[in-house]
């Protein structure tokens, strides 16, 4: 088993508008958990708006995670504090609940007993009342304890830790400041990790420039004397150059032209090959995540709703939006095209109301988001 | 073979910068037919772009058409006016952008957006009156026309003149008489255009003063009769004068009341649940996939027999894509569109296209039809598009093709595709490539195919895909034939 390079455990990340009245809670990523292995590639795949990017953007540390944990290296970088708050306010609530119950229950007892009895009742009830009292307290204790532990995490940037990840944009024209050379860009994480002799920044920015097929004479240019496919290579050489174990690639490809995307998606192939580098890959193409990735997670509307290996998702996609994702891929075959029958999805299918859907493996590395009458019907679709 | 639709013809298009005259588009000719999709496939900055908006007439404003014609019905789009241009893009032609958000306005409601060019295309009788003294108008204007080109060539001619020691009086005398010909010619156009012009705007004053009358009439009819009703009665009379009101208004132009339920009615036609109350909302309330469906409605508003579909899915995620290519080929359908589309997608292209055109540096380099392209592609271009995209099955490195597009303001002598050709030979750095033959329907610009060429098969990874797609049509036609 490869060692894991990466954990997601449970992560949200909710987005709040408005107030009062007015308060809208977008679930932009909802309970996700997966575990990326050193050296894959893992695609992350879903329509506009599911929460793919957005996950990338916790994991890197750009939004502050409302619940769950991410843990990269083995230490735990980031993690949200709602979920706990939540839970401690529940255990609360319950407490409050039961001891509520308590007292009127012996309210109950003492209208009818005699007078002798009562001081006895009320003894009773009353170290029941205690007992609930400390065992909530000792839990909500327990909760209580992890909440600054957390927000530590969270709050601590440790460079030598978060500097082996990096980020390649989408947009390589709205991503590079258009007012420093390509020298500036890529020396600025350099720079910023405490790097200043000039000699040693001047010579990694010429080795990574050649590493992704660009000549150290561009380094004084400016970005917009580049194509597209060249501004993109700018954008993986700044985020190689601080030598990172692991990249999270969002759409690098979507914005670039077919000939330019295969370049881009030969360079990173051959920089996961060279330097074994880790690769979260989030795209919307299927067919280039399929080339490209070795696992693939599909996304819907902030849930991770089915991950497995690239061959078995295409293979046996069971999830409903997966089938229906797969079955809008466009092939460059006119026949197939033709006879081509698009599966609709509709959410609606789900009947979630009292049987809850959880992710769950169905076959080894084949997991699924779905409830148990849901499953025992994958299951028979997998024979 | 079916009809025409549209033609064009060694159309070359220059954009004029501080650099030199960027050479766009570059001799180009194909016909379009009727109710079939083109497909125009190329890299950014091809020229199928550029192609697609001198059609419409919205080059933008450094850009000159250096020779050529574009042939619809009858008419040469490159030569006609703007005023011309804005009845064929409100009736004939339309045309749907690659960003729905930017091709919105994001402050004004959806509702105003679609209904804004049928009001504004909808003046009845003023275009009655401007259609009845079209053939009079186009006179007069084609013959101020020449007059200018006259003057030109004189200009020319004596700076030629001045400096090849020519005789300038003769030249000048000989121009001046055709000038005053033609000027003599131009004064009574202009007047036979007058009076056309008169005559149309009394005829259709006198029809449309007709037609009051006969509305003035009915009302007054109906008001007398609601004159005697009782209190009840009187509502509907009410309605029906309004109605009556409303109707005569439409025979005038195209009223907001109209515009309106012709825009729910498109709204509902490309598949927006709740049209009424979407009319009420902006661009930014509507998700990427809906806004391009606003955007087609908007061109649908007119009527358009042809549609140009500019990268229309591009920015938008696979299943939305999907839906919008479903909704494209459904309207064609229905309303018996032709559909000229572009897009560097070739997955896309094999879902719509009839017939594929392929572009390189300001020239078409391969055309034919959608199976021709995918199954028997002749061009080392069309070769590495093909190749450069991973398909389902693909494992091995892609291939990437090497080297930039030509810089279009010095475009090479020879094939433009030579330098990054794996297959390219001495002549294709000399000259370019005629067309040549392959079937009736399928040409292709490339030296490999003339006879004392060597013989190129296409590389390995294109052989491969076309056996697997062939093994996959054999397959899917004998699992239909057994069941």
């Amino acid at each position: 088993m490869a060692e894991t390079i990466l954990s997601v455990r449970n992560l949200k990340q909710h987005f709040t508008t408005g107030i009062g009245r007015n308060k809208l809670v977008v679930k932009a990523v909802d309970d996700v958990s997966f575990d990326i292995q050193k050296g894959e590639v893992f695609g992350l795949v879903g329509e506009s708006g599911c929460g793919k990017t957005t996950t990338g953007r916790t994991i890197i540390k750009l939004y502050e995670p409302t619940d769950g944990e991410v843990y990269f290296l083995g230490e735990r970088i980031s993690a949200g504090t709602i979920g706990l708050k939540n839970q401690i306010k529940e255990e609360k609530r319950k407490a409050a609940q039961t001891i509520r119950e308590l007292k009127a229950e012996m309210a109950a007892e003492l209208e009818g007993a005699d007078a002798s009895q009562k001081a006895s009742i009320e003894q009773t009830y009353q170290e029941k009342i205690k007992a609930v009292e400390l065992e909530r307290d000792a839990v909500v204790k327990n909760l209580k304890r992890d909440i600054p532990k957390r927000k530590e995490d969270t709050a601590k940037d440790d460079r030598g830790v978060l500097n082996k990840m990096q980020m390649i944009f989408q947009d390589p024209i709205a991503s590079l400041n258009p007012r420093m050379t390509v020298k500036e860009i890529i020396a600025e994480g350099l720079r910023i990790s405490g790097e200043s002799k000039e000699k040693v920044i001047q010579e990694k920015v010429n080795d990574v420039l050649e590493t992704v097929g660009l000549l150290p004479e561009h380094a004084s240019r400016y970005p917009h004397e580049f194509s597209g496919g060249q501004r993109q290579r700018i954008g993986i050489a700044r985020a190689l150059v601080v030598n990172p174990e692991f990249i999270i690639a969002d759409e690098p490809i979507s914005a670039l032209d077919v000939s330019i995307q295969a370049q881009v998606i030969n360079l990173l192939n051959d920089l996961r090959k060279d330097f074994g580098i880790t690769i979260l890959f989030i795209a919307h193409d299927l067919s280039v995540v399929k080339y490209f990735a070795d696992r693939i997670g599909v996304m819907y509307y902030g849930k991770l709703v089915e991950l497995a290996d690239k061959d078995e998702l295409f293979k046996n996609p069971l999830h409903p939006y997966t089938k229906s994702l797969l079955s809008a891929v466009p092939l460059p075959d006119p026949e197939y095209e033709r006879g081509r029958q698009r599966i609709k999805y509709d959410p609606t299918v789900h009947d979630y109301s009292s049987d809850l859907p959880e992710l769950h493996e169905i076959k080894k590395g084949h997991l699924i988001y779905a409830n148990q009458a849901e499953i025992a019907a994958y299951k028979q679709e997998l024979k | 073979m079916p009809d025409i639709k549209l033609s064009v013809k060694d159309l070359s298009i220059s954009f004029k910068t501080p650099q030199g005259q960027v050479q766009a588009v570059r001799d180009i000719s194909f016909d379009l037919y009727q109710k079939e999709t083109l497909a125009i496939v190329g890299e950014s900055g091809s020229g199928k772009s550029v192609t697609s908006r001198s059609i419409m007439g919205i080059l933008a404003g450094n850009a000159t058409i250096e020779s050529g014609s574009i042939i619809y019905e009858d008419e040469d789009l490159t030569k006609i006016r703007e005023e011309d241009f804005h009845k064929l893009r409100g009736n004939k032609l339309g045309m749907i952008f690659q960003d729905p958000l930017s091709s919105l306005n994001p402050i004004m409601k959806i509702g105003k957006q679609i209904t804004e060019g049928m009001i504004i295309n909808g003046k009845h009788l003023k275009n009655k009156v401007k259609a009845k003294s079209h053939p009079e108008r186009r006179k007069y204007l084609n013959l101020r026309d020449a007059l200018a080109k006259e003057q030109a060539a004189l200009k020319e001619a004596l700076a030629n003149a001045k400096e090849e020691g020519g005789d300038p009086a003769a030249l000048k005398a000989a121009s001046k008489a055709k000038q005053a010909e033609l000027k003599a010619q131009i004064k009574q156009a202009k007047a036979a255009y007058v009076a056309a012009k008169k005559a149309a705007q009394a005829e259709v004053d006198q029809e449309w003063a007709d037609k009051k009358k006969e509305y003035a009439g009915k009302i007054q009819a109906v008001k007398e009769k609601m004159n005697a009703a009782s209190a009840d009665q009187k509502r509907g009379y009410r309605q029906e004068i309004a109605q009556l009101k409303e109707e005569l208004a439409r025979y005038k132009q195209v009223t907001k009341k109209e515009a309106r339920e012709r825009a729910l009615e498109v709204m509902r036609e490309v598949g927006i649940p709740e049209p009424e109350k979407r009319l009420k909302q902006y661009p930014f309330q509507f998700s990427g996939g809906m806004r391009q469906r606003i955007v087609i409605a908007i061109a649908l508003t007119a009527d358009p027999d042809l549609l140009i579909c500019d990268e229309p899915t591009t920015a938008l995620d696979v299943t939305i894509q999907a839906q919008i290519l479903e909704l494209i080929n459904r309207l064609k359908e229905e309303r018996n569109l032709t559909v000229i589309f572009i897009t560097h997608d070739l997955g896309v292209v094999a879902n719509m296209a009839d017939r594929v055109a392929v572009m390189y540096a300001g020239k078409i380099v391969e055309i034919g039809t959608s199976e021709e392209i995918f199954y028997d592609p002749k061009h080392p271009y069309t070769w590495a598009l093909l190749s450069s995209m991973p398909d389902l099955s693909s494992r091995d490195r892609l291939f990437s093709i090497p080297g930039t597009p030509p810089n279009m303001l010095y475009p090479p002598k020879g094939d433009a595709f030579a330098d990054r050709n794996e297959y390219a030979m001495a002549i294709d750095f000399e000259e370019q490539p005629p067309y040549f033959k392959v079937s009736d329907t399928h040409y292709a610009a490339t030296w490999l195919l003339h006879k004392d060429a060597p013989k190129v098969k296409p590389p390995q990874v294109i052989q491969d895909r076309i056996k697997a797609m062939k093994n996959r049509t054999k397959d899917s036609t004998q699992s239909e034939a057994r069941n």
